[in-house]
């Protein structure tokens, strides 16, 4: 019972902590350009050489392509990124104006993926 | 009579909180990218978790050191509290049995199952430190703490300097604190030693698994400084990218065992269990060791990757 009673309480103060966090808006970052997603690729990904990158029109993903095409998909996670390299072909449908790109990992998910019409292209051509 | 001694962990809860308060407040205008709601909310649930996890098993495994200490060597007798020298010393062993247990936990996979929880973020606050193991109970992690038992330590003293280690180990978990005087990062785990031993930064792998004292990482040689103008990428070599709470207990256990189930042989499925992260029956990953031997290749032959030398300590030509 005791138990029970300290957990319930813990978890209110989790939400709010949670809750302040969220009010303050921290954590809200986003790729700026194609050369910070290359970039995070590089840094992030062991020996890749980034060549090119489409990133979404809101910051918060990406792919990247290395000189030996292989590709990472990169998504905002937290106030970071995480990214997983992908098996080709890649798993990729369009939803209306979206992309979404299978990871290939579940808990990873589908990235989501707003791109302009040359964004668009490129990523026609990697299919 | 005998004696009733608190939990630390649970004593320092209230404290832990204000502490996180106070980060997140500075957080606000200094660093604004060092806290995220959803990071925020899975490590606190993991912190949750542990101590619920903990409450559940703890029992037992006191159980067991009290069954050793049935058969110790040295016997302080029923005032075995009073002995007040024996406190500082349980302490420092504790704190070397906490060393050995630790560097197992990153170089085999089976103690790793149960510590990467510890590493599953990637942001590096005060609420990261609350990632503590839910399922430390299914390693053989607690055979590293038993010769003290053996010696005489009371399982209620080590316990209570465990939890002192822990508390300890609280406020290392942060970015807002640069460098402590030079004594103490001599001396003592501090913020700069535990972001090192944090990051993914493939010259920082496998460094600093102290406790409290640093001195066991110099002796033993696992010792790295942090590198002036490097930037830290915490978290795990290859990222969650979930902030699923469940997974981050378990993901670990659920690949150790689908490897296991695939692996070929029994010497294979033995090797999954106390092999580092990474191995292989058939070399098909990355271990520590391998990202770390080929990062030292490409920057002695290769000047073009990441700067290695601190922009503060080129020395103008003259
Ligand atoms: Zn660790
Ligand atoms: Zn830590």
């Amino acid at each position: 019972m005791n138990l029970l009673f300290v957990t319930l309480g813990s978890f209110i103060i989790i939400l709010a902590v949670t809750a302040l966090v969220r009010g303050l808006r921290l954590g809200e970052v986003r790729l700026e350009n194609r050369s910070q997603a290359c970039a995070w690729a590089e840094r992030n990904i062991p020996f890749f050489n980034a060549q090119e990158a489409i990133i979404s029109e809101d910051g918060q993903s990406a792919l990247v392509i290395d000189s030996e095409e292989q590709i990472v998909v990169i998504k905002r996670h937290g106030s970071k990124f995480a990214g997983r390299l992908l098996n080709k072909p890649i798993d990729a449908h369009q939803e209306g104006p979206i992309w979404c790109i299978g990871s290939g990992d579940r808990q990873f998910g589908r990235v989501r993926m707003q791109c302009d019409v040359k964004g668009q292209h490129r990523l026609l051509a990697l299919l | 009579m005998d004696i009733s001694l608190p939990s630390p962990t649970q004593v320092a809860v209230p404290l832990f909180i204000i502490a996180i308060l106070v980060e997140i407040w500075i957080a606000r205008t200094k660093a604004r990218d060092s806290y995220d709601p959803q990071d925020t909310f899975t490590s606190l649930m993991l912190g949750l978790g542990s101590t619920v996890a903990g409450g559940l098993v703890g029992g037992f495994y006191l159980a067991i050191a009290f069954i050793a200490y049935d058969f110790r060597v040295f016997d302080a007798g029923p005032q075995w509290w009073a002995v007040w020298w024996a406190w500082p010393l349980a302490f420092v062993l504790d704190d070397l049995a906490y060393y050995w247990k630790h560097r197992l936990g990153h170089r085999m996979r089976w103690m790793w199952a149960a510590h990467v929880i510890h590493h599953s973020s990637q942001h590096y606050n005060l609420s990261t430190a609350l990632r503590q193991t839910w399922t430390g109970f299914l390693t053989p992690g607690f055979i590293i703490s038993l010769p003290m038992f053996l010696l005489g330590f009371h399982p209620l003293m080590v316990a209570f300097c465990g939890g002192l280690n822990l508390v300890y180990q609280f406020w290392i978990h942060t970015e807002t604190i640069d460098k402590m005087p030079r004594w103490f990062e001599w001396a003592l785990n501090t913020p700069s030693h535990h972001r090192v031993h944090h990051a993914t930064n493939p010259r920082y792998l496998d460094s600093n698994y102290a406790g409290v004292f640093m001195f066991w990482d110099r002796m033993f040689g696992t010792f790295t400084p942090e590198t002036d103008g490097e930037e830290i990428r915490y978290g795990i070599v290859r990222q969650l990218g979930s902030f699923n709470v469940i997974w981050a207990a378990f993901h670990e256990w659920v690949g150790l065992a689908s490897d296991i189930a695939r692996a070929p042989s029994w010497k294979a499925r033995a090797n999954y269990l106390i092999k580092p992260p990474g191995w292989t029956h058939d070399n098909s990953r990355d271990t520590s060791d391998s990202l770390k031997a080929r990062w030292l290749t490409e920057n002695t032959h290769d000047k073009r990757t990441e700067p290695v030398t601190p922009a503060s300590t080129i020395t103008p030509a003259e």
